[in-house]
């Protein structure tokens, strides 16, 4: 899942005085870059790869938007020219029409608008580079006009402009790498200036041990937390040294040669140096002499228990933090105790004018959150608006792009003053709700029309969000429906629910080859990026040992038919691999009756996946959910890729936003860029429900049993009753009551 | 024992909330719903009181969960909807909860029927204990008094050990004599204090009786009462108090207007056929101020009867309970009256009854007075808020008229998935009060009944509940014989707004139906309910259209031995009654007895108790009948008048067994048929009555003009 999915944020034209802000936060979409791109010298970019899924639309006679650009920390920028392609009204008045163009708030060209750019033109700017500091805005206005003499209406349709998102960005850079030093950890290595995928390949001496499997799991989930909502992914080298920036596992400097040996250490130690192949280039090598040592090494650096000052670090001792409740981590909104809904703000709580943008909030929830009621999760938004707002204005909160709820905030309504907020209650539906969320308090302002050509300033018109709005959690549940792999896609449930994946086991096969080991640290990463905590519990297993975590859920990665799960699990799987083939499980029969009460329909789902498989001969990749056959309760993902697939394509399916969608239900069968999910069954329920719930809705769900069960209780209730009333009634005639 | 049984129970208790919460779609709803209906017709064929606790069971499951689905999913609350809806729909929802606490209530009252027999006295009569035999009188006329004195002076016990006093609030002087010449006592106090009550706790002051039997002065006992009630006093000597049945032998204003007399059960007949003997298996049995015995010894201990209510009967029952004194119901009538003559007066009588029950709901709460049994408290709160009914109904006959007329939506729910949640309850609520209740009170017609009082009692018992010395209403008792038909307008006045406003709705409905409506399975609820409404307000207004009463004394359908003869010294003819009054009878023409109208002969009843023949002239004869009219009877030819008509022993019991079974559906049609009949006869009235004052108003304007 994406942490920000909503790239339309800044493209509404707003009269936000404070834009640069707000498009801070909004870090646009991920773009896949190979590992050694940041080296390259030019980049063209277009509005398109800076976040901006459809064309920038300005409106009313003073509409502005910004588009946010972020540059590495390591890099300037020599030479910036922004092509700008527009369209506009033909209907403006051209004398008095223009668009600016703002970088950081500083003018850099005025575009006249004539009747000949209305139906399309580019605007070649050259823009000044040592404006475009590390974050910057780059701001469009639209001044625009339609009238003379008559009076003129601000809103009015014909007052728009276009601008594509096909208008780029041509960047020259000059990379000054600083020396290597680890006080600015994770960069070089990530830098929060990329908007695209982390891509950190990770170098070990050979296939890794359990341990150096887990020391790499560790950094690997720690870099995932840090990459965020960009994903991260880690290509996997054996033995020699990546052409760019890296990660090496090393218990000898020999391993590998022209690696400064200083960097190297016996003791559990960090250390950044250059890359001996590519001098701009950085390695991050963790060391020690045995195994057990890397694995603190990788703890330390999770936990930040190391001194980040120069170019090696190193810890001796470690104190591992108290094992963590569930969702703990600070990523969920602990519906316990909710946090301000402001601390997920994107933008400022304040807007003015006529179309005033969104005020958009962020709040992640834990993927196994479970409504017992319509009002379980309630938003009260305490909001202000000028008591001069027109008839029809209103608040509307939005929910996941989904309207939820609003009030009317015409004066009217809101009376001549207004001196303390106002709240506006919605019982968020909770089909809409999911892991992670975002709110939009969108204000519609409407300017009072009762009187022609009014004196009217659009900036008196404002509007804002409390500080004091909040969500507020009653009647929940710990559960979860299972399998359920979108949950696993969208919040890295059930392993997330441990943020120092103490319930979590990684699973790989003996001698592990680079791309299984790869799809598991992908997986690590995607775990970390959810947790955003140190993955200093988790535990790695192999084929002989699975049983070890019957207490933990699993994560399995391995070939078809190499899975290192024991031979009787294969019963378990959606999917059958004998000797080449692959196969689906058939449908239970009594699932399969079960779920078509429920309108669902498993052996249509069963077939479409059959035929993908069938199709796919070995060029496929699997991701399994089901329930661990070592205990119930406890889960098991697998992550399986026919002899031709690349298991990494699976773990990236998890992690990239436009094919995470598709990861759903029990089986997900990912074939390249094709992802498809497939309920066949099998459900299981992992968490608790309270008592009076799980009765209601355990009936609910087996409707057919509600005339037996009324019958039997019928019938028992009169024989008991009987027999006690009968007594009763002997002894009142025997005169005894 | 009662461990293993309490553990199943709360066993139980966890499907039954299950079922009761679990959720479903529409189609599992309706399905589930038709099956458990079906399923009940099976049930109904089940003998015995398994069968009626499996129904009640049934029942309860569909209603409690329609109730929790109506409380949880569909009260108006929420965008889109005003304070307006939630104010109506918190109204429907109160007359919902009233109703389905009635039910919940009734069936624990209705449980288990304890049919309990006549302890018997000891073999000694000496050992029998003396009984003052009290019978309240303040302004009925001496004739309606006569034979209630003369049949209680008739009771079957030891001359020494029953005195009868008529407590004569009146202090009239014909009374007086009365009582001397037949050998009762005439007791009289300065003042009218707390009126029955307080004559009758005056009367305990001068009396020494260890028992008091009481009877209302127009209810003549049968000789058997003491015989069958103080058996069960003698037995137990925790018991306060012995109830039997009041019962009428003449129709009251339901049965005379609607002609179902010893057809339809009555109204009264549910209470003393069955929640009375229900009551008593709770030990909860109340007094009903008349046909009753009750111990001396309890009742000085509360101090007497109660004086703070106007139902001092069930209060003072309600304090002995409370002291720990046990009641018994013995369900054979041991006395008869008259019925009240009209539907005024009906409706003032009830208007006392609902207002004092309301009264000690207030004074001397059930569920918090204080010794009282679990049982006892549900029964008495139940025969309380029984009475409260008024407000419900009156929502019940107006809720659909909110959705049509208003357009409130007091329902958040689709017409259909109310039918599929509301459609079982109602059925099951239904079949199950026609098993437990069948016998004594057909379905539908509490709808009826309610219906009539509904609007007068709503005043009074609200009042009383608010402070129990408000709510003192009067309604003007038109009195005596209704002489011609006519339409009582006064009392109709409420039926016929209610039904002008639901015939509003039904046109407005359609209207809304025929132009095209999002919801028309809502609006075709809305439209059935206000059908049903019209039907029952149809019916009320039947009631309301009085008919006239063709008698002076009611005459009795009776058979009993009986003989006639020309003369003393004339042969006795034996031959059965047909019926008899307090004026005449009719008994089958023997053969070879010929007589002419105008004769005088004479008749004996009951040839095997009595030899007093009774001088009669004869009015008829012919087709096999001979009907006569009694001349000046003398004491002797009175008593035995009395005996033959009041006093035998199983004079009332086989009532009933020309009453058909209870078949809803029949009973449903048979309420929709008066459901148009009072429609008819109001619209008859409205039409003919107002439109030609209308008319006349218009045609004086004009003239002038």
């Amino acid at each position: 899942m994406r942490t920000r999915p909503y790239r339309w944020a800044t493209f509404l034209s707003a009269l936000c005085l404070s834009a640069a802000a707000a498009a801070a936060a909004d870090p646009g979409k991920p773009v896949s870059t190979s590992d050694t791109a940041f080296l390259a010298p030019q980049r063209e970019l277009s509005f398109e790869d800076l976040g901006l899924a459809y064309p920038l639309r300005l409106r009313t006679v003073f509409g502005q938007a910004s588009v946010p650009l972020n540059i590495r920390a390591d890099q300037v920028v020599t030479d910036a020219t922004l092509s700008l392609r527009y369209s506009h009204s033909p209907s403006l008045r051209f004398d008095t029409s223009h668009i600016n163009v703002l970088v950081n708030d500083q003018l850099v060209r005025t575009i006249p608008l004539t009747a000949e750019s209305a139906s399309g033109a580019v605007a070649q700017i050259t823009l000044n580079p040592l404006l475009l500091v590390p974050k910057t805005q780059i701001r469009l206005e639209l001044i625009a006009h339609y009238a003379r003499n008559e009076c003129e209406d601000p809103t009015h349709s014909s007052l728009w402009a276009e601008i594509s998102n096909e208008s780029s960005l041509k960047l020259s850079f000059s990379t000054l790498p600083p020396p290597p030093s680890l006080e600015r950890l994770p960069a070089p290595l990530f830098d929060d200036g990329e908007s695209g995928l982390l891509t950190l390949p990770f170098v070990f001496e050979r296939s890794p041990t359990a341990g150096q499997m887990k020391a790499a799991a560790i950094v690997a989930a720690w870099f995932g937390a840090k990459a965020d909502y960009r994903g991260a992914d880690f290509p996997v080298r054996y033995g020699t040294l990546p052409p760019g920036h890296g990660v090496v596992f090393t218990t000898r400097a020999q391993s590998f040669p022209g690696l400064d040996p200083a960097a190297v250490s016996t003791r559990p130690s960090i250390a950044m140096v250059e890359n001996p192949d590519v001098p701009q280039a950085r390695l991050l090598v963790i060391s020690a002499a045995t195994d057990e040592g890397l694995v603190q090494a990788a703890q330390g650096l999770a936990l930040s228990q190391l001194l980040m000052e120069g170019r090696n670090a190193s810890i001796d001792t470690l104190q591992l933090p108290e094992a963590r409740q569930a969702w703990s981590s600070g990523r969920w909104i602990n519906p316990e105790a909710p946090r301000p809904l402001t601390d997920g703000a994107l933008n400022p709580l304040s807007v003015t004018g006529l179309m005033p943008g969104p005020i958009s909030f962020e709040f992640a929830l834990p993927p196994d959150l479970y409504p017992l009621d319509r009002d379980s999760v309630k938003l009260r938004l305490k909001y202000r608006a000028a008591p001069i707002t027109g008839a029809n204005s209103a608040l509307n909160a939005v929910l996941n792009a989904q309207f939820a709820g609003g009030v009317a905030i015409d004066a009217t309504a809101l009376g001549k003053s207004l001196g303390e907020s106002r709240e506006l209650t919605v019982d968020l539906p909770s089909g809409v709700l999911r892991t992670n969320n975002r709110l939009d308090a969108q204000f519609h302002f409407r300017r009072n029309t009762d009187a022609v050509c009014q004196d009217f300033d659009p900036n008196s018109l404002q509007g804002s969000i409390d500080p004091a709005s909040k969500l507020e959690f009653k009647s929940y549940a710990h559960f979860a429906e299972m399998p359920a792999l979108q949950l696993f896609a969208q919040g890295a449930y059930p392993y997330s629910r441990l943020g120092d994946l103490g319930g979590t086991a990684l699973i790989l096969p003996q001698g592990a080859q680079e791309s299984e080991v790869s799809a598991a640290l992908i997986l690590a990463g995607h775990i970390g990026r959810w947790t955003q905590d140190a993955a200093t519990r988790l535990e790695v297993g192999g084929f002989g040992n699975v049983s070890e975590f019957a207490d933990r859920d699993l994560l399995v990665i391995g070939r078809a038919g190499e899975l290192p799960v024991p031979q009787d699990w294969a019963g378990e799987l959606p999917l059958l691999f004998d000797n080449g083939k692959t196969e689906l499980r058939p449908v239970d029969l009594f699932d399969s009756l079960h779920e078509r009460l429920a309108g669902r329909n498993l052996e249509q789902a069963s077939e479409y996946a059959s035929r993908v498989v069938m199709q796919a001969g070995q060029d496929f990749e699997a991701i399994m959910g089901f329930e661990s056959p070592l205990k119930s309760g406890r889960n098991v993902v697998v992550l399986a890729a026919g002899s031709q697939g690349n298991l990494r394509d699976a773990a990236l399916a998890v992690t990239k936003p436009g094919q995470a969608q598709f990861v759903r239900g029990g089986l997900t069968l990912v074939q390249g860029d094709k992802v498809s999910g497939y309920d066949l069954g099998n459900g299981y329920e992992v968490g608790s429900l309270p008592w009076w719930y799980g009765l209601k809705r355990w009936l609910g769900l087996r409707p057919y049993l509600m005339l037996p069960l009324t019958l039997l209780v019928v019938l028992l209730s009169a024989v008991v009753l009987r027999l006690a009333l009968r007594r009763r009634a002997e002894l009142r005639l025997k005169g005894k009551l | 024992m009662r461990l293993t049984i309490l553990l199943v129970l709360l066993l139980l208790s966890v499907p039954f909330y299950a079922l009761v919460t679990a959720p479903l779609t529409l189609g599992w709803q309706a399905v589930t719903g038709t099956l458990m209906v079906i399923s009940a017709f099976g049930l109904k064929r089940m003998r015995g009181h398994r069968g009626a606790l499996a129904m009640m069971a049934l029942s309860l499951i569909a209603s409690t969960r329609y109730l929790y689905w109506r409380i949880t999913e569909t009260l108006p609350i929420g965008p889109g909807f005003d304070a307006w809806d939630l104010f109506l729909s918190s109204g429907l929802l109160f007359a919902e909860l009233y109703a389905f606490t009635i039910l919940l209530f009734g069936f624990v009252q209705t449980a288990w029927p304890l049919g309990r027999k006549p302890a018997p006295l000891p073999e000694d009569p000496a050992l029998w204990p003396t009984v003052d035999v009290f019978i309240p009188s303040y302004n009925e006329p001496l004739s309606v008094v006569r034979p209630t004195v003369l049949a209680a002076l008739a009771l079957d016990w030891p001359r020494d050990k029953i005195k009868v006093y008529v407590l004569d609030d009146g202090r009239r002087d014909e009374f007086k004599a009365f009582c001397e010449e037949v050998g009762a006592t005439h007791l009289i106090r300065p003042d009218n204090k707390h009126a029955k009550a307080g004559n009758i706790n005056r009367a305990l002051k001068v009396t020494q009786g260890e028992y008091i039997a009481i009877f209302d002065c127009d209810h003549i006992p049968t000789r058997s009462f003491l015989q069958l009630t103080m058996g069960t006093m003698v037995t137990d000597p925790k018991v306060s108090l012995v109830q039997t049945p009041h019962h009428f032998f003449s129709p009251d204003p339901f049965e005379r207007n609607l002609r179902t007399f010893r057809k339809v059960p009555n109204e009264g007949e549910l209470f003393y056929g069955l929640i009375q003997d229900g009551n008593d298996f709770w030990d909860a049995s109340f007094f009903c101020g008349s046909c009753a015995v009750l111990r001396r010894t309890a009742l000085e201990e509360i101090g007497g009867i109660a004086t703070e209510t106007v139902t001092e009967d069930a209060h003072t029952s309600l304090r002995m309970h409370s002291r720990g004194w046990k009641s018994a119901y013995i369900n054979i009538p041991q006395a008869a009256g008259l019925a009240t003559e009209s539907l005024s007066a009906h409706v003032g009588q009830r208007i006392r009854w609902a207002r004092g029950m309301a009264q000690i709901f207030r004074v001397d709460n059930p569920f918090l007075k204080p010794g009282l049994k679990l049982g006892q408290r549900f029964c008495y709160a139940n025969a309380m808020m029984h009475f409260f009914y008024g407000l419900p109904r009156i929502i019940f006959l107006t809720s659909p008229l909110g959705y049509l007329l208003l357009g409130a939506e007091i329902i958040k729910a689709q017409g259909l998935m109310v039918l599929a949640y509301a459609a079982p309850h109602v059925i099951l609520a239904t079949m199950t009060n026609s098993r437990l209740q069948g016998a004594f009170r057909h379905s539908f017609w509490s709808e009826v009944y309610e219906t009539v009082l509904a609007t007068f009692i709503l005043g009074p018992t609200m009042l009383a509940f608010i402070n129990p010395k408000l709510g003192k209403f009067n309604v003007t008792a038109k009195g005596g014989v209704v002489d011609r038909d006519y339409f009582d307008k006064d009392i109709a006045k409420p039926y016929y707004y209610l039904f002008l406003l639901n015939a509003l709705g039904l046109v407005v409905g359609i209207i809304r139906l025929a132009g095209g409506e999002a919801h028309p399975d809502t609006l075709l609820l809305n439209l059935g309910w206000t059908i049903y409404n019209l039907v029952i307000i149809g019916g009320a207004l039947a009631v309301a259209s009085e008919k006239k009463q063709v008698r002076t004394a009611v005459r009795v359908r009776t058979r009993i031995p009986g003989a006639i003869r020309l003369g003393p010294e004339h042969p006795a003819h034996l031959t059965p009654t047909v019926d008899l009054s307090y004026t005449g009878a009719q008994l089958l023409l023997p053969e070879g007895f010929v007589t002419a109208v105008g004769d005088r002969v004479e008749i004996l009843l009951i040839p095997d108790r009595s030899d007093v023949w009774i001088p009669v002239t004869v009015r008829r004869s012919g087709h096999g009948v001979v009907a006569v009219q009694f001349e000046t009877l003398g004491i002797a030819e009175e008593n035995a008048l009395i005996y033959a008509l009041f006093g035998r022993a199983d004079a009332w019991i086989r009532w009933r067994e020309t009453q058909a079974p209870d078949r809803p559906l029949h009973a449903l049609a048979l309420v929709g048929r008066y459901g148009v009949i009072g429609a008819y006869e109001f619209w008859r009235w409205f039409t003919g009555d107002l439109l030609e004052r209308l008319h006349a108003r218009i045609t004086r304007r004009k003239v002038p003009g």
